[in-house]
């Protein structure tokens, strides 16, 4: 696996290659994210052909704003911060829903999913169902990786912010997931018994 | 006394502080260990997602709005072209049919652009077009160009060397039809061909998907969708055929750069809303 620090290099290169005038340097550039661009707009805008605008959105508005790339941030993280926005504007501008794309298939077995509710449509039912706030920064920091630090770059607002709407998202998801029952009655997996003090407190 | 809810619950664990009620109150520290429980499992789900893959037609899709928009950037530094259609001399392998052809307003294509608006040095025109009493109701003003069409069944790919020489070929007549790309009615192939009854089936399968861009209106509604009324002219040539692999009918437009053409493919939903742009290069032809 290629170290961070030398993807960043690479795809540094390849930004500088292609303000140098390699016409398909920006191309190479796409392709080394698009993965991660794609997994970005997918999750946060839920319906696949919103997020397919808004990735192509995103790639023409880096492929022109290139030569203000200030080299601050990685390249990725830039990518990123240009595909929230263009998220983020399509959301302000459609007041789009996001949606559960259904299966294309029905489960094999009903019985795998009855009842587990940490099946992949479940969470992605669940994920969509948060604030966009709460659901862009749980898409960055528990499914992109990013650090709060880098988060919070991509986000534009404060490693605090980011940190309390990663938990407050998660809180909401172990709601939703039933991880967390609401009703007075303990879940079975995070039961404390009675009268048990909770060794060490909240980390 | 109110006990903490989830959200304030969530930013104790977060290290955002900790009220002075979870010191007092062993409901609510009860609550924060399911909560911190829960929320564990609620990492591990989402670790557990799969990776959504990118679907090939975004794919294709980026690098078409790439090239375009590099296009559209060497064009905005080009001066305007002079506008005056040309008359088109039949290439040896080619009809020359007549098109009426409508403007409809600024070129759709750029939606596959991203939305972009059409610069003013934007050279794309495809059809002059007459619009003598501006867009109204009864307006339908159209003018005919008499436009090279190929029907050579080629199959093209990006590669941009090979692209030039097949345009540069066809632009001067010399671009032979493939052999198993047989006009409808044509006489069958060499049956005994393996490789190019393979080919037959696709040309042919080929040929039916671009029936809809065969006919005087289909064809002239997707030149429609091509056409800038600002930037009037019209193609240098089309050809059907395939790009990578896609039923795909090619126009040449003029470039305002000396010995240089844009070539467009387009899909056989092109219509004059849409173009359906596949691709797009802008090729050198000496």
């Amino acid at each position: 696996m290629t170290p961070p620090d030398e993807q960043d290099a690479r795809d540094r290169a390849l930004l500088a290659a292609h303000l140098g005038g390699d016409r398909q340097a920006f191309n190479d550039l796409v392709g080394r994210n698009r993965q991660r661009m794609w997994a970005v707009a997918l999750r946060t805008l839920g319906d696949p052909e919103e997020a397919a605008d808004a990735v192509q959105d995103a790639c023409l508005s880096a492929f022109r704003a290139a030569d203000r790339y200030r080299g601050d941030a990685k390249v990725s993280t830039w990518l990123h911060r240009i595909v929230v926005n263009a998220c983020l504007d399509r959301i302000r501008r459609t007041a789009v829903r996001p949606t559960v794309p259904l299966p294309e298939q029905p489960p094999a077995d009903p019985r795998d999913v009855i009842g587990e509710h940490e099946t992949g449509l479940d969470v992605e039912r669940a994920l969509a169902q948060l604030p966009v706030e709460q659901r862009l920064a749980i898409v960055m920091v528990d499914l992109q990786g990013l650090s709060v630090e880098e988060a919070s770059t991509v986000l534009g607002v404060p490693e605090g912010t980011v940190k309390s709407r990663c938990f407050r998202g998660r809180a909401r998801l172990a709601v939703t997931l039933s991880f967390l029952r609401t009703d007075g009655n303990p879940d079975e997996a995070s039961a404390v018994p009675p009268g048990t003090a909770p060794e060490g407190g909240p980390t | 006394m109110s006990h903490l809810d989830t959200d304030a619950l969530a930013d104790v664990l977060a290290g955002l502080g900790q009220p002075a009620h979870l010191d007092e109150c062993a409901d609510c520290q009860t609550s924060l260990t399911q909560l911190s429980t829960a929320m564990a499992s609620v990492t591990v789900a989402l670790a557990e997602l799969p990776d959504p893959v990118v679907p090939a037609h975004l794919v294709e899709r980026l690098d078409a709005a790439l090239a375009s928009e590099r296009g559209e950037q060497s064009m905005a530094e080009a001066p305007a072209p002079s506008g005056t259609p040309a008359l088109i001399a039949p290439a040896r392998s080619a009809t020359v049919t007549p098109i009426d052809v409508k403007s409809s307003g600024l070129p759709s294509w750029t939606k596959a652009a991203g939305g972009l608006a059409v610069a003013a040095g934007l050279v794309v025109g495809v059809v002059l077009v007459a619009n003598k009493g501006g867009r109204t109701r009864d307006a339908t003003s159209s003018a005919s160009a008499e436009i090279a069409r190929n029907d050579t069944g080629r199959a093209y790919t990006k590669d941009r060397a090979a692209l030039s020489g097949e345009l540069k070929a066809l632009l001067k007549g010399n671009a032979p039809r493939q052999e198993a790309a047989p006009a409808l009615g044509a006489a069958p192939l060499n049956p005994t061909s393996q490789q190019s009854a393979k080919a037959d089936t696709r040309a042919l399968s080929d040929v039916d998907a671009l029936a809809p861009l065969r006919g005087k209106e289909g064809l002239a509604a997707c030149l429609t969708s091509l056409s800038d009324p600002a930037d009037p002219g019209i193609p240098r040539a089309l050809d059907y055929g395939t790009f990578e692999g896609q039923p795909a009918l090619l126009v040449i437009l003029p470039s305002a750069k000396p010995n240089t053409v844009l070539a467009f493919f387009v899909g056989p939903a092109c219509s004059a809303a849409d173009s359906h742009l596949l691709y797009y290069e802008k090729v050198d032809v000496p």
